[in-house]
């Protein structure tokens, strides 16, 4: 049982940090990051048997958070699809959240995290895990479930759409102004 | 985060994303989700097949318990063959009184303990003896039953015994905790269902004297048929009161061990499959929740595998009748149409309910 307590321990200390910034980065909003890192390790710790590749443990467990905060948005859908029965019962909505004021104050960056909100969630992750987060071509296929050839590709689409999307909130062409750097 | 590598890369641009403000998290959640992942929530905890992610330091940590292991029992090698064969050759059930073992392997301990640990007693050993002076009656054990209670010499020992060997172990739930007002005593009273299948309780006192946790229970403060005695049972019949021709249902499963999820919904105005489905949820007694069950459900409701029922008429689809929440804990929740707030609950868990249900609505699913 000791073991046990120092396994979750171990986990929950390495990889909170890289949870609750893909979650932050996913929903640029702090309760959700929140509510998305304290479920992730509530499934690793429900679920930490399945995991039989210990050395997998990172893209597990980074995994478990993709799926966790598309389900977050999911599942606000579903909430707005049962009014009637949240209704009166203090569940915090998305609009709650925000108007707690806890939408992050953004300055240069602000554009540039309000351009990933408009990617679709898989290329959000992409987008996140690689260059954000600096994870292996290897490791994202692993959480994203798919080919390193397809992360390839569509990080490529997404940062290509990423730079339009730029590009309209500035209203100039940011995809000509990145070929500097 | 604030040491990235720069080799050139086509997505350099996001560089002001990585060292963008407020992306720690609050320290604050951090110590918090820490306590509450390492004493809350082990209900379903489960060791890896391998561990040696842990590192250099746990592995060298095991290594050394095996290495101690091997040497203690090697320097006393003839006292423990001397001892052995007769717990080799035993075959009755060992007691176990390890309180993590009993509140993993038991809901009900597990929503007890939790229950009397959030009461804040005096010494939080109290939750722990509370749980193995219930384990010590189950297994009629009177030399551990005398450990914690005081009435182990008033000659009611057996009759409590045999009463509480009544009682099924995992319906037991704690109906509330109230702290005395002059003496450091608090009174849990206990609820459970007896393998007659009436609803029993019991008013157990923790004590707290001479900075020893002890328990105090007489035979009066034990209820075996509460409903017959206190309240009358309340149940809820959908079927004899509800007015309506389909039932709809929608719910989010785990699919794989990534916790990818799949949307599974469906609608029946199958006369046959709707009275299977209501018949396995007709006629539970139920109750209103306590605020502190009404959030503990908003959480629920934010986890997977949890279904909603909705009973309407075909002809007026979105005009819904009656709500039935399935909770993957075994607890369903009750809503008639233009109620507000949660409406009614089940008094205790119905896990197998949920499972047959589960079944059943994943065979209608479309």
């Amino acid at each position: 049982m000791e073991s046990e307590q120092v396994m979750i321990e171990h986990l929950y200390d390495e990889y909170r940090n890289d949870v609750y910034h893909f979650s932050l980065y996913f929903t640029n909003n702090k309760q959700e990051a929140e509510d998305i890192t304290q479920e992730t390790f509530i499934k690793v710790m429900k679920n930490l048997h399945q995991l039989k590749d210990v050395n997998k443990r990172k893209t597990w467990i980074l995994s478990i958070a993709k799926n966790t905060a598309i389900d977050l948005k999911r599942k606000q859908k579903l909430i707005n699809f049962l009014p009637q029965l949240l209704k009166g019962n203090g569940l915090k909505t998305h609009d709650d959240a925000q108007d707690e004021n806890r939408l992050i104050n953004t300055e240069n960056w602000r554009e540039l995290q309000k351009a990933i909100l408009t990617l679709k969630p898989h290329y959000r992750s992409i987008v996140i895990l690689r260059a954000l987060k600096e994870i292996s071509v290897k490791e994202t296929a692993e959480i994203l479930g798919c080919t390193e050839g397809k992360v390839r590709v569509d990080l490529h689409r997404a940062i290509n759409q990423l730079k339009k999307e730029l590009a309209i909130i500035d209203g100039g062409d940011y995809r000509e102004e990145s070929k500097t750097f | 985060m604030k040491n990235r590598k720069h080799s050139k890369t086509d997505y350099d641009f996001l560089n002001p994303l990585v060292d963008r403000p407020d992306l720690e998290p609050d320290p604050d959640f951090i110590m918090s989700l820490r306590k509450k992942i390492i004493n809350n929530d082990k209900k379903k905890f489960r060791m890896p097949g391998n561990f040696n992610f842990v590192g250099v330091s746990l592995l060298a940590i095991i290594t050394l318990s095996l290495l101690m292991y091997t040497i203690d029992f090697s320097d006393d090698s003839l006292s423990t063959l001397q001892t052995e064969p007769a717990s080799h050759s035993d075959t009755t059930q060992v007691p176990n009184y390890d309180i993590k073992d009993l509140i993993t392997a038991n809901y009900s301990y597990n929503s007890m303990y939790q229950k009397l640990l959030e009461a804040e007693m005096p010494d939080r050993h109290a939750a722990e003896v509370f749980i193995l002076y219930l384990e010590a009656l189950k297994n009629n054990d009177a030399e551990q039953y005398g450990k914690y209670s005081v009435n182990h010499m008033d000659g009611t020992t057996e009759t409590l015994m045999t009463q509480y060997n009544e009682i099924y172990y995992n319906t037991f739930y704690i109906e509330n905790i109230t702290p005395s007002k002059g003496e450091p005593v608090y009174e849990v009273n206990l609820k459970f269902t007896q393998k007659g299948g009436n609803t029993g309780a019991a008013k157990i006192y923790i004590q707290f004297f001479d900075s020893k946790v002890s328990i105090n229970q007489s035979l009066e403060n034990f209820i075996t048929d509460v409903t017959a005695v206190n309240v009358p049972k309340q149940t809820v019949s959908i079927m004899e009161t509800v007015e309506f021709d389909t039932l709809c249902f929608n719910g989010r499963l785990i699919v794989d061990m990534y916790m990818n999820t799949k949307f599974v919904n469906g609608c029946t105005t199958d006369k046959g499959e709707i009275e299977s489905v209501l018949s396995i949820i007709d006629n539970i007694p139920i109750k209103e929740p306590s605020q502190e069950e009404s959030d503990e459900r908003l959480t629920a409701l934010q986890q997977t595998d949890n279904y909603q029922i909705y009973l309407g008429n075909s002809v007026a689809y979105d005009e819904r009748k009656y709500t039935i929440t399935l909770y993957e804990d075994g607890i369903f929740q009750y809503q008639p149409m233009g109620m507000e707030g949660l409406g009614d609950i089940t008094t205790k868990p119905y896990v197998e309910k949920y499972s047959e249900l589960k079944k059943l609505l994943d065979e209608i699913a479309e």
